[in-house]
């Protein structure tokens, strides 16, 4: 059975180009338009991987990804951020809110399935 | 403006002290009152301080006249509507790209999906390749089984022709045993015409021999008739095997040749049937690796549009930059004082999101070449693209 990932991304031409990489790499994959609607998609359902962007409306990606790891049910599952953001700073802002790596955008599809395919659940 | 006023005033009585002080510098000075001249000068000096200080301020100087503050309002005024104008503008241009964003992607999509099915089309041409190579194959072993059977024909009709010939040599045996009776009533003939001659010698006692001997004349007469038709009958025989034999031989040799050209032309059917087929094989093969070729294109093309999302993102941070940027023009226009250079900084560099813009605003800080921001920004944005971290 394929594995699924969520995107998490305000742009959907974003969500476009990254849902294609990985539904060629035989991947199942889940939308959601910023953290609010993410939050909504954490439903109890068998998610793998969540890539989420970080400057987002009504929820950024930080906030979201701490949600997340406060979530009873998805704490354990992994955080790729993809964004334009590439300062020490804001990455360690999200280290220290449990993501699990890093891609700074735009991206290549197989860098971000390397990522992918390394910290997905089994 | 009250402010204004005040330092209109502020002015006016400091340079009356100073001119008071002047004053008292002068009458000291004549009227050589010493005791007056340290106060005088230490007056002078401050009402200067002051007129100085009140001319020359920041702030004090923008607001020295109303007509000054009235153009402000005015620029205020034009500013805002031209920041209205500029990010109904904005708006358009960021809804236009997004949508048209969009319909390409879906475009995209669609064309990909479409090269899928044909990429994946690429195995099964192969398999029913494989088929089809099968049933020729099977066609040419079937056609070569025919052509055995016309030549096992051909060889039957030779075997038949063989003893047809037998059969006319054996005729002539037939014939010369005809000969051979025909000799032998012959001389059975002259035998009996001996014989009647003796018995006509022998008289009476003869007669007897004499009616023998005439009817073996009679016999020897009718046997060489019976011989002669028999003679005739294997000629007859012999004519017609011979005719028979003439036209199974013409019969096999035309067969013969048509059996060779049929064989010569099912084999080149074959040949050029089998050179299609491997011409489909390699038409086949070039269209699937060419429609690979085309997919990893169009995928390598939708990867692209991911401009879409960081010029979104940049624009989206110059709608937010014009409109605090506004507001602290406006507010600095409609008071006539000057604007905080430090707060000014942050609010441009405010909301950034990637390092193009970091990268324009350290070179548009240097108040280099217009653009040359820009420039910068490329390599910075291109060093860092899909740089991986993990933690």
């Amino acid at each position: 059975m394929s594995k699924t990932i969520l995107i998490v991304d305000d742009s959907s031409s974003l969500r476009t180009v990254v849902k294609l990489a990985l539904t060629r790499a035989g991947y199942e994959v889940l939308e959601a338009g910023d953290g609010e609607e993410a939050l909504t998609r954490l439903d109890g359902r068998k998610i793998h991987l969540i890539v989420s962007d970080v400057n987002m409306p009504r929820m950024d990606g930080i906030t979201f990804l701490t949600k997340v790891k406060a979530h009873p049910s998805y704490k354990f599952t992994p955080v790729v951020m993809l964004t334009t953001e590439g300062q020490d700073a804001t990455k360690e802002r999200g280290r220290a809110a449990g993501a699990k790596a890093w891609i700074v955008k735009p991206f290549n599809p197989p860098v971000l399935l390397d990522a992918v395919s390394k910290l997905v659940l089994a | 403006m009250r402010s204004n006023g005040w330092s209109h005033a502020r002015e006016k009585a400091a340079w009356c002290v100073a001119a008071g002080a002047w004053l008292g510098l002068v009458s000291a000075w004549l009227g050589n009152w010493p005791a007056a001249l340290g106060p005088s000068v230490a007056l002078l000096g401050l009402s200067g301080a002051v007129a100085a200080w009140t001319r020359f301020a920041p702030g004090a100087q923008a607001s020295a006249t109303q007509g000054d503050v009235g153009a402000g309002q005015e620029a205020a005024d034009c500013l805002s509507e031209a920041a209205a104008l500029w990010l109904t503008h904005l708006h358009t241009a960021q809804t236009q790209m997004r949508e048209a964003t969009e319909e390409l992607l879906a475009g995209f999509s669609d064309i990909l999906t479409q090269l899928d099915q044909i990429v994946a089309s690429g195995p099964q041409a192969h398999e029913q390749e494989a088929s089809r190579a099968a049933v020729l194959v099977r066609c040419e072993s079937d056609l070569n089984g025919l052509m055995e059977n016309f030549a096992a024909f051909v060889q039957s009709r030779e075997q038949i022709l063989g003893s047809v010939q037998g059969l006319a040599q054996q005729s002539g045996g037939l014939q010369d045993m005809v000969e051979e009776v025909a000799k032998l009533a012959r001389q059975t003939n002259l035998l009996s015409i001996n014989a009647a001659i003796e018995a006509a010698r022998a008289g009476d006692s003869g007669r007897g021999f004499a009616v023998v001997a005439a009817e073996v004349r009679r016999l020897s007469g009718e046997s060489g008739n019976t011989g002669r038709r028999i003679g005739q009958q294997i000629d007859e025989l012999r004519t017609q095997m011979g005719e028979a034999l003439d036209c199974a031989r013409s019969r096999a040799e035309a067969d013969g040749q048509v059996i060779d050209a049929s064989g010569a032309t099912i084999q080149s059917v074959i040949h050029d049937v089998e050179d299609v087929v491997k011409q489909l094989h390699e038409r086949a093969t070039a269209l699937g690796a060419h429609g690979e070729s085309v997919r990893h294109q169009v995928e390598q093309m939708m990867m692209s549009f991911q401009f879409q999302d960081r010029v979104q993102q940049i624009m989206e941070q110059v709608n937010r930059s014009i409109e605090q940027a506004v507001q602290q023009v406006d507010g600095a226009l409609r008071q006539g004082q000057r604007l905080d250079r430090a707060r000014w900084q942050q609010l441009l560099q405010a909301g950034y999101t990637t390092e193009e813009q970091r990268a324009a605003h350290g070179q548009s800080g240097s108040r280099s070449t217009p653009g040359a921001g820009a420039q910068a920004a490329s390599p910075a944005a291109a060093q860092q693209a899909s740089e991986l971290t993990f933690f």
